[in-house]
């Protein structure tokens, strides 16, 4: 359950700060979304 | 009380003096004398204590934590020092009065020669190291405004500039020194100190300590390799020339080596770097004077030669010398501040300094011709003089030095060489000035006689050069020997006063110092012819130029990192978040932890799936901006769910609202936005980016599973347990909230609150047209609000308003709460917003947005200051238990004030900024009203 847990939250950061390093504005408002839910 | 007194008298005159300009010259020039007239009358008293070699201490405390006190010293040293300060600048004052035009600001220029003047007292009158470095800067910086008191020239504020960077600069390597000094002594008093000389020269950095604090003494007394922004000062109105740059403030830097002298003196080190600073000062200050047109500027580099003179002094490291020192800084403060008037009164009277011009004035002012004339045979060594009494002492010692083999010839031939120039750049003084033919082409035409009261500071000082030398052991011997007897910290050896000591090697030294002086002013033509062979370096220039490439630098390097791009920064962010984050961890050891792992259901381990899968593919469509929108909604969704499915309802019912709300505002700003993002960044960059992610990824995740399998207890604990008992309520997360850290939350709804308000603010008056089609070639649905809808938002609006009071009223022990409360009231109304168009609704909506975020602050603030009435802090809350009827035994606390505004304040803020942005369309508005009507 934690292993899975864990995922969860990396593969949210990973995403998130990803669109957070678009040069766009829309890209990285989705961006910061996804790492606060991260 | 006396000591402090002395130091910041002047400063209270500073502030004092400009009031007096309106009464005239005179009058402000009698103010200011004030503060040096009581100050001396307070110095007299201790003098019994201080010519027996005592020392007056009165100290307070100030900063005791950091080593500071507030701590003056006055021994015989200081008193030397005080008395040049205050007499000389009484003198000043006098002559400064009829310097100075009437129409130049006389308020200013006092105001600032007293701070100086108090600044100074302070360096040498201050018992605590750290106090004198206070004052050292002081002196630095109204120096700094003195040089540019004529501020509409150019070149006086490039020397200001000059100076101040120079001595700036070696005020901060002597705070460093001093800083080493006082942790190696434990104490910044100048008693401890002095007291500790051997401790500090054997400890391991009294090298570092000693070339800092040399630094600091060597920029401020002008030594070479630091002379150069002394000539420069000379842009300064002749009476801060003679008084700073001359008699006092350049001598801070020989004080501080006389002061420190039994802290630091003695070793080789000291020997090498002060004597060889000193020989080299001495030795290019005597020969460019010679070559200067300038009146200022021989008289300048004059300074700087003595400067050299007096340090060369010190590094000799003999008793005698340290003697010598002292006494040729007291002679050197009376001859050269009495030429520097001369200087100032030549200038004031034919309009020009260059001495090319400047000849014959015998003709029309003999009176200032012979006091220059017996201030410069001083400055050249002429016996009778007191110049020639601190000299012979000088080549005496520079015969003593114990330098090995063919080195030993080398002090007494630059002593020798030096004394030539001097009376090389004398003569020229008195020759070229006074006679050598008729004046050239003056601009003012014929020079007489300055003012009667103009002369006497010059004749009291040409006084003082003359019964120095006459009679030294009278006039002067007892305050030398109560200085000798401070700055050696004890037995001062025997030296004698006298005008002539026999016919001995130093007196042929002077001999030839004379005579060959006065053939090389004869041959003066060839020597110049020389020089010229030389290209002049305007130090200005170079240092304007250096200034300028660290500038260029500087800004240089500024682009590189902030080079406007936010993508940019945004990446070094993340970085550096990484590399903090990983030191620690590394450190750590990420680990899976002692409980282990739990096994896991199917239903979350499907769930898990498609939140990763989507959260994956929200970023690899995310060029499709509306299908990355829909696969965002499912993350938070799932996210929603997953709170429910780890028991955090509230934070589910959040998610869940925050969702719906965050998706709506991405829809409406997506309908001005084109719905695709191009390709802009290079595909290497992208793999950097993916890296970089991938990454912070992995970090987070064994973060997560390295304390998600740790045994630990947390704050939680604290509130589970006080909850009820403490704050009334059953629903931890919600009491949090409201009470026990109820002060966040308020700060929380402000920022929102302020967020909503920027949005309204800035998309107030910003008319945007909307694209006509979706930017794929769809033209936009003609039936924008459907019929279905419609009909079924209107009666949704009074049973979702229900269903927030119900989770408002129950928030304080059953999840729910203000701030889902008003999450659900807004989605409720932002369903009839999208379902009946905006003017529609926004006219069945009797009030403005701005009120309700006003109103719920309001709630919130009146319910945390309520208590205060009571007694108690801010934001404590009460909770009691009343009966109602039919609904029974009903519990209210004084929180639920409070949550009432923080759901108005949620309501506001989310509806202002979403319908501030649904109305930003002209367009829009007309087409709905038209479907409105």
């Amino acid at each position: 359950m934690e292993l899975v847990y864990a995922l969860v939250i990396g593969a949210l950061t990973a995403s998130g700060v990803y669109l957070l390093l678009r040069a766009r504005t829309f890209p990285v408002v989705v961006g910061l979304t996804l790492c606060l839910m991260g | 009380m006396s000591l402090p007194l002395v130091v910041f008298l002047p400063f209270l005159g500073a502030i004092a003096a400009p009031l007096f300009a309106l009464g005239g010259r005179t009058a402000i020039a009698i103010a200011s004398s004030v503060p040096a007239l009581i100050a001396l009358a307070a110095l007299f008293p201790h003098w019994e204590t201080l010519a027996n070699g005592g020392t007056v201490l009165q100290s307070w405390e100030w900063l005791p934590a950091i080593g500071i006190s507030f701590s003056f010293r006055l021994d015989g040293l200081s008193l030397l020092f005080a008395l040049l300060i205050l007499i000389i600048g009484v003198l000043i004052i006098l002559y400064a009065r009829y310097y100075l035009k009437p129409a130049e600001n006389i308020g200013k220029f006092y105001a600032l020669l007293l701070c100086f003047k108090g600044s100074m007292l302070g360096i040498v009158l201050s018992s605590n190291l750290l106090l004198m470095m206070i004052f050292w800067e002081l002196t630095s910086l109204t120096s700094f405004l003195l040089i540019s008191f004529w501020n509409h020239k150019q070149d006086a504020r490039r020397g200001a500039r000059m100076a101040l960077a120079v001595t700036g600069g070696g005020g901060l390597a002597l705070l460093a020194g001093i800083l080493i000094i006082g942790n190696i002594v434990g104490s910044f008093e100048l008693d401890d100190v002095l007291a500790a000389g051997d401790v500090i020269k054997a400890h391991a950095m009294y090298p570092v300590a000693l070339t800092l604090v040399l630094l600091g003494a060597f920029t401020k007394s002008a030594q070479f390799p630091f002379h150069f922004w002394l000539p420069h000062a000379m842009q300064a109105p002749t009476p801060v020339s003679a008084y700073l740059h001359s008699a006092t403030m350049v001598k801070a830097g020989i004080f501080l080596m006389a002061r420190l002298y039994p802290a630091l003196a003695g070793t080789e080190q000291w020997f090498y770097m002060v004597s060889f600073t000193g020989m080299a000062t001495l030795l290019i200050g005597a020969y460019v004077a010679m070559f200067k047109h300038d009146l200022k500027g021989l008289l300048a580099h004059s300074t700087v030669s003595h400067l050299g003179l007096i340090t060369l002094l010190f590094g000799m490291g003999t008793e005698l010398a340290a003697v010598a020192a002292v006494f040729h800084v007291i002679n050197h403060a009376t001859f050269k501040a009495s030429l520097f008037m001369a200087a100032g009164i030549i200038d004031h009277e034919t309009g020009t300094r260059d001495m090319r011009r400047i000849n014959g004035l015998w003709r029309y002012m003999p009176h200032t011709a012979t006091l220059a004339m017996v201030a410069a045979s001083s400055m050249a060594g002429v016996p009778l003089l007191n110049g020639f009494l601190s000299k012979e002492m000088f080549f005496a010692e520079s015969l003593q030095l114990n330098l090995p083999g063919i080195w030993a010839w080398l002090p007494p031939i630059v002593a020798t060489l030096a004394g030539i120039f001097a009376v090389a750049y004398s003569a020229r003084f008195i020759h070229d000035v006074f006679f050598n033919g008729k004046p050239v082409n003056l601009p003012i035409y014929p020079p007489h006689e300055p003012p009667r009261y103009m002369k006497i500071p010059v004749e009291i000082l040409v006084f003082a050069c003359i019964m120095v030398g006459m009679f030294p052991a009278v006039s002067v011997g007892p305050l030398l020997y109560a200085a000798a007897h401070a700055t050696l910290g004890g037995e001062v050896p025997d030296y004698q006063l006298a005008v002539i000591h026999g016919f001995n090697l130093p007196l042929i030294m002077s001999f030839a110092a004379f005579f060959g002086g006065l053939i090389m002013y004869s041959q003066r033509q060839k020597f110049f012819d020389f020089h010229a062979r030389f290209k002049e370096i305007d130090e200005k220039a170079v240092f304007e130029a250096i200034v300028l490439r660290i500038v260029d630098l500087a800004n240089g390097f500024t682009a590189r990192i902030e080079n406007g791009s936010l993508q940019r920064y945004g990446m070094l962010l993340v970085v550096s978040v990484l590399a903090v984050a990983a030191m620690p961890l590394l450190d750590l050891g990420i680990f899976i932890g002692e409980t282990g792992l739990s096994p896991v259901d199917w239903p979350t381990a499907i769930a898990a799936g498609v939140l990763i899968i989507c959260a994956l593919l929200t970023a690899a469509v995310h060029r499709q901006r509306f299908y990355a929108l829909v696969v965002l909604s499912v993350v938070g969704l799932i996210v929603a769910l997953a709170f429910a499915r780890f028991s955090a309802p509230d934070l589910a019912m959040t998610q869940l609202s925050v969702e719906v709300v965050t998706i709506v505002l991405l829809m409406l700003a997506l309908y001005y936005m084109p719905g695709w993002t191009p390709v802009e960044t290079p595909l290497k960059r992208r793999f950097r980016d993916i890296a970089i992610a991938g990454i912070a990824g992995i970090g987070m995740t064994l973060v997560t599973l390295a304390m998600l399998t740790q045994p630990f207890s947390s704050i939680s604990d604290f509130f589970l347990e006080n909850s009820k008992p403490g704050g009334g309520g059953t629903n931890v997360v919600n009491v949090i909230l409201v009470d026990f850290r109820g002060f966040d939350t308020l700060g929380e709804i402000t920022v929102l609150a302020i967020a909503a308000l920027g949005i309204y603010a800035l998309l107030k008056n910003t008319p945007l047209t909307p694209p006509p089609s979706d930017g794929e070639g769809h033209a936009w649905s003609r039936d924008a609000y459907p019929i279905m809808l419609r009909l079924i938002a209107r009666p949704l609006l009074p049973l979702s308003l229900m269903v927030s009071a119900f989770i408002f009223l129950r928030g304080h022990n059953l999840p729910g709460g203000g701030f889902i409360a008003g999450l659900i009231t807004s989605i409720a109304l932002i369903l009839q917003y999208i379902a009946s168009g905006m003017n529609w609704t926004q006219d069945r909506i009797p009030f403005k947005y701005h009120n309700v975020i006003g109103l719920g602050l309001l709630f919130a603030t009146i319910a945390g200051a309520a208590s205060l009435a009571f007694g108690y802090p801010f934001l404590t809350s009460t909770f009691g238990y009343i009966t109602w009827p039919v609904v029974g035994k009903f519990e209210v606390a004084s929180a639920l004030v409070f949550d009432l505004g923080v759901y108005l304040t949620v309501i506001g803020a989310t509806l202002l900024a979403l319908v501030t942005i649904g109305r930003i369309s002209p367009h829009s508005a007309i087409k709905s009203k038209r479907e409105g009507a």
